[in-house]
């Protein structure tokens, strides 16, 4: 549409440069017309009115700005008067405002800080009304680096353009350029080159062409992601214990992806992390466990975080492959013996797998160990505690055993008891609990007779003769988890029979009791022996 | 002959001859021009002739009283034809400049018009909003706010504030009106979250804000988003928890957030995430899970349980407790926890018949024994369970079993309980007699060259099965009574000394207690001083 000025007759021009800082991106030309609406014919008000119209009706966004048949070029109307001064027969007069913009000369974009800016010379800097651009650098105290780019935009309206359209190819080529900033406190100077996931936002206001773009970005220590821990200590009765809780930002493309690897690339080092804790605040002469108690994992996959938390504890039961808790009872009965137990559990650890279990491999591979160390630590605790236990202790020897398993717990625990009592000495499939041997020793031989209202008398009936002597042997034996032969077990026992010492020793009597069951076998075997008699005879 | 006219009257009828106009055209600027501003001034002259002061003032005050009532139409008309209307006019102010009040007085009313026919924009608002704010945000999600508003004045169309619904309402929705430069809008899976209207009804403003979410990288109707926790406690075993949600919006059904649902795997997504940071899988059947639909605000959040325990359906949590003594009576106990994954009473109790089964045919036995013999233990278990019980929880998808085996001295013939023994045995030994002599501990002891006949005797208790004839478990005692006889019993010329039984107890009549004896010439069978 032209806009068509005739009969002017005053025209004034004012070129202004619109600058960003030392850019001259737009210029804009303001003119002012004042001139007359004739009618020649003086044909009333109407023409006049009709020519008013007219003119206003060409108003457009933009329209081609004739005056005196001469084009100024594409330009907006800003206002456009009628004068009221006179009847509106044959002539009025009008005054008009007239505004075209003109791209301005971005010659000097360019440069080490407008590297790649030279373009916006090209997309159309005569409909930019404004622009301007903010980038904040920031270091936190967890030495993360970040910053957000900020673009604020204002486009004037244009024949055929489309605001937001010359708005992003603004943006476009302000977040794309690159960039070598000056930043003091920047110790990674071009850390903004960093390829990586950017936030954005953008906002479009179509009614006034403001359009703003932003984006943001972190970074750390040259890597794809930012890292942040923090260590606690606990010291309690149970023990001390050291976590380390952290959080893995992926800040690249594959920011899961990328944080995932770097949770994997570091956990390794957790312990010694944790240690270097552990020892500047609890640890003197104490020992932080390299096995993890327990680990904590949160993976956003949308997020591309993966938080974690691990504890480490200084709890002796901390084994590689497994917990071990372990108590000890010493007890002494009235019959003077010891009894010394272990009570334990062992808890394996591993996936609970099926057919087999590994956690169950790992506890029966823990207390293979465990089983094969019980006697040498009950002896030296069972020394260690003489002061208190006050007694000549002696050897050793398990008596009693209950193991509890748990196949699908990966659990055993386990009850063994040694006691001081020698009878449970043994070493192979058969032991023997004690011999109980019963010496009737000679003694005379004698008559007693009854003399009525005086008393009971005794006489030798040979003289010094005495009695025959009768020594029996009371032989248990036992099995010891294998199944034995009867005969294994006799052979045991008779290996076991004392003679009596004498002459003319004849064996007596003999006999056995097998219990199977038991794994039992009692022998009793007694000996007859001639002996003088070895105690003080009585006289008589 | 111009006339004008306003609300239908000619306005300066009686009051003054019709006065010059100035017509001024002021483009209003959004951006784009919106429209132009038609502002006129009536710049005229009040003439009393003869009534004086009073009569200028009655004419004053009757071109006040005719432009009183304003916003209406107003006409410019030159010998019957109109050659400027305005369907609504705006009476900014009606003045009266400095005079005598005498016989002429001066006056300018400002009028202000908007003619349909100068709009670009949408006629009858100004100050329009129309913004679109897009935000990212961590979890990949975009978070799109529209804000339209307008202030409204009165057309011929309708009142003002009906003006400012009406262009409001024709900007509003999505409609995809911008692309974005980075922050890509899918044409479909945009969620209209929340809808804000305001209206000052004086002001004749109107504004509406929608807040929309969409996911680029999946546009469906809900947005899914979890996390997944692993949890690692002292025995290795990992509990993976899924959370998250699914999350709708205006526009969507809870329907279309349950097809999501129904289209998800938790498991592979679980999995996925675990297998990142452990070996091995985690177990396919959870270990729980929850939801909680909310339709009014179309969210479902969920929460689904898995662990790496590869332990299939139904399994066994058992626990085997072996007492041990050197001296005999060593026990051993089976206490089991069957359980079935998720719920067992679906389909007809498939879950729960399936575990019934495997209760049922469970290989108890071979399970303790496994476990005697790896804690040293190789003397014979009795197969039949001293006792053994059974509770089922349905609800928890539980069964419980406890059975108690103990050694025994032989394994019992089927149809026998137990068959517990002891064999006592006075072997053949050499004869001798003794005589004192008169001399002071002398004895004469004569080997009498003949040994004493050896004596068997077995005995003990056994207990006939619930399920076999008392008569037929005698029997099979009895066998088992000579089969021992013909392992234990040597020699020749035996003769059987003792066969007793008694046939029941105070608890049980069918227990068996039983005393069997032989005699026999055997040899000197201990390697002992005879």
């Amino acid at each position: 549409m032209q806009l068509i000025f005739d009969n002017a007759e005053v025209m004034s021009l004012s070129h202004t440069l619109q600058y960003v800082g030392d850019f001259n991106f737009r210029n804009e030309q303001a003119i002012d017309i004042q001139g007359v609406i004739l009618d020649n014919n003086y044909s009333g008000v109407e023409p006049i009115w009709s020519s008013m119209s007219g003119m206003i009706a060409a108003v457009n966004d933009y329209s081609e700005i004739i005056v005196q048949g001469f084009s100024l070029g594409s330009g907006t109307l800003q206002s456009l008067t009628f004068d009221g001064d006179g009847p509106d027969v044959r002539q009025k007069r009008y005054s008009a405002s007239i505004l075209i913009n003109k791209s301005g000369n971005l010659f000097n974009l360019t440069g080490t800080y407008y590297s790649g800016l030279s373009g916006l010379q090209n997309l159309r800097p005569d409909l930019v009304e404004s622009f301007s651009e903010s980038f904040d650098f920031s270091s936190d105290d967890k030495e993360v680096y970040g910053y957000n780019r900020n673009f604020d935009i204002k486009v004037l309206s244009g024949i055929g353009v489309n605001p937001s359209v010359i708005a992003k190819s603004w943006a476009g080529v302000i977040f794309s350029g690159a960039i070598n900033l000056p930043f003091i406190q920047a110790l990674y100077p071009t850390f903004y080159l960093q390829s990586g996931k950017k936030l954005h936002q953008e906002s479009y206001d179509l009614i006034n062409g403001e359009f703003n773009f932003s984006e943001s970005f972190r970074f750390q220590d040259n890597d794809p992601f930012v890292w942040t821990f923090t260590h606690s200590a606990q010291f309690g009765e149970d023990g001390s214990q050291v976590s380390e809780k952290g959080l893995f930002e992926g800040v690249d493309i594959n920011n899961y992806d990328t944080a995932r690897q770097a949770y994997i690339s570091n956990i390794g080092g957790a312990y010694n992390r944790c240690n270097n804790v552990y020892q500047t605040y609890i640890g003197t002469g104490c020992t932080l466990i390299n096995s993890i108690v327990s680990q904590n994992i949160t993976a956003n996959k949308f997020g591309g975080t993966v938080e974690y938390d691990v504890i480490f504890s200084d709890r002796k039961d901390n084994l590689t492959g497994c917990f071990w808790e372990k108590s000890f009872d010493f007890v002494r009965n009235r019959d003077g013996y010891y009894t010394v137990s272990e009570n334990g559990n062992v808890q394996g650890r591993g996936p609970k797998t099926y057919n087999p279990n590994a956690q169950y491999i790992s506890a029966q591979t823990c207390f293979s160990g465990i089983y094969s160390g019980v006697y040498d630590r009950l002896t030296g605790l069972f020394l260690n505690n003489s002061g208190f236990l006050a007694d000549c202790a002696g050897n050793l020897f398990l008596s009693e055993e209950t193991y509890t398993d748990s196949e699908y717990n990966g659990a055993i625990d386990y009850n063994l008891t040694y006691t001081t009592n020698s009878g449970y000495n043994t070493s192979g499939a058969i032991f023997f609990t004690g011999n109980t041997l019963t010496d009737s020793q000679p003694v005379p031989l004698k008559a007693s007779f009854g003399i009525l209202n005086y008393k009971e008398i005794v006489t030798p009936v040979y003289r010094g003769n005495s009695s025959l002597g009768s020594l029996s042997n009371s032989i248990n034996v036992f099995g010891s988890g294998t199944e034995n032969s009867i005969q294994n077990l006799i052979n045991s026992a008779t290996s076991l029979i004392i003679l009596p010492s004498g002459t003319d020793i004849h064996l007596e009597d003999v006999s056995y009791i097998f219990d199977p069951k038991a794994q039992n076998l009692n022998l009793s075997v007694s000996y007859n022996y001639v002996n003088y008699r070895s105690l003080l005879n009585i006289i008589v | 002959m111009t006339r004008i006219n306003y609300n239908n009257l000619d306005l300066f009828s009686g009051i003054a001859p019709v006065p010059f106009v100035t017509r001024e055209e002021q483009p209003v600027f959004y951006q784009n021009r919106w429209c132009l501003a038609d502002k006129i001034s009536l710049n005229g002259q009040i003439t009393g002739v003869c009534e004086g002061f009073s009569g200028i003032k009655t004419r004053a005050d009757l071109l006040i009283d005719r432009l009183s009532t304003s916003l209406q139409n107003f006409e410019i008309i030159e010998d019957g034809d109109s050659i400027y209307r305005a369907p609504v006019a705006k009476i900014n102010s009606i003045s009266f400049q400095d005079s005598n009040w005498a016989m002429v007085l001066p006056f300018t009313v400002e009028l202000e018009c908007y003619l349909s026919g100068l709009h670009s924009g949408f006629y009858g608002v100004s100050d329009p909003v129309n913004t679109f704010e897009f935000q990212e945000s961590d979890d990949g999600t975009i978070e799109l706010v529209h804000t339209c508003e307008a202030k409204g004045y009165a057309t011929e169309n309708g009142p003002a504030l009906q003006n400012a619904k009406n262009y409001v309402s024709t900007i509003s929705g999505w409609n995809s009106q911008v692309a974005p430069l980075y922050l890509g809008v899918p044409t479909t899976g945009i969620l209209l979250k929340s809808v804000q209207e305001s209206i000052n009804r004086f002001e004749a403003s109107y504004s509406l804000t929608e807040t929309y979410k969409y996911d680029p990288e999946n546009p469906v109707k809900g947005i899914l988003r979890y996390e997944v926790s692993l949890e690692s406690g002292n025995e290795g075993t990992v509990a993976a928890s899924i959370d998250g949600n699914i999350e709708g919006g205006r526009n969507t059904s809870i329907l279309d957030l349950r097809s999501i649902y129904s289209g998800t795997s938790f498991y592979t997504r679980a999995n996925e995430l675990y297998s990142g940071f452990f070996s091995g899988a985690l177990n396919t059947i959870p270990v729980g899970f929850s939801f909680d639909e909310d339709s009014f605000v179309k969210n479902i959040s969920f929460s689904v349980s898995y662990d790496n325990n590869s332990y299939p359906n139904p399994y066994l949590i058992d626990t085997v407790t072996i007492n041990k003594s050197k001296k005999g009576g060593s026990s051993i106990s089976f206490q089991g926890t069957f359980k079935w994954r998720g719920n067992c009473q679906c389909q007809n109790d498939f879950g729960w018949n399936q575990l019934n089964d495997f209760v049922n045919n469970y290989d108890y036995y071979g399970h303790v024994v496994r476990k005697w013999n790896q804690y040293g233990k190789f003397t014979p278990l009795n197969p039949i369970a001293t006792s053994r019980s059974k509770g089922e929880d349905k609800l928890n998808c539980e069964i419980t079993v406890s059975l108690d085996f103990e050694e025994t001295s032989t394994i019992p013939p089927d149809g026998l309980d137990y068959f517990d023994y002891t064999l006592r045995v006075s072997p053949a030994i050499p004869k001798y007699a003794s005589t004192p002599v008169i001399c002071e501990g002398q004895y004469s002891i004569t080997r009498l060259n003949y040994d004493r006949r050896a004596r068997f005797t077995i005995e003990g208790s056994s207990k006939v099965g619930n399920c076999t004839d008392q008569l037929l478990g005698e029997a099979l005692m009895k066998s088992e009574i000579n089969r021992l006889a013909g392992i234990y019993v040597i020699g020749s010329r035996k003769v059987l000394e003792e066969a007793s039984f008694t046939r029941g107890d105070s608890e049980n009549p069918k227990v068996i207690n039983f005393s069997y004896s032989w005699s026999s010439e055997a040899p000197r069978v201990l390697d002992i001083v005879y």
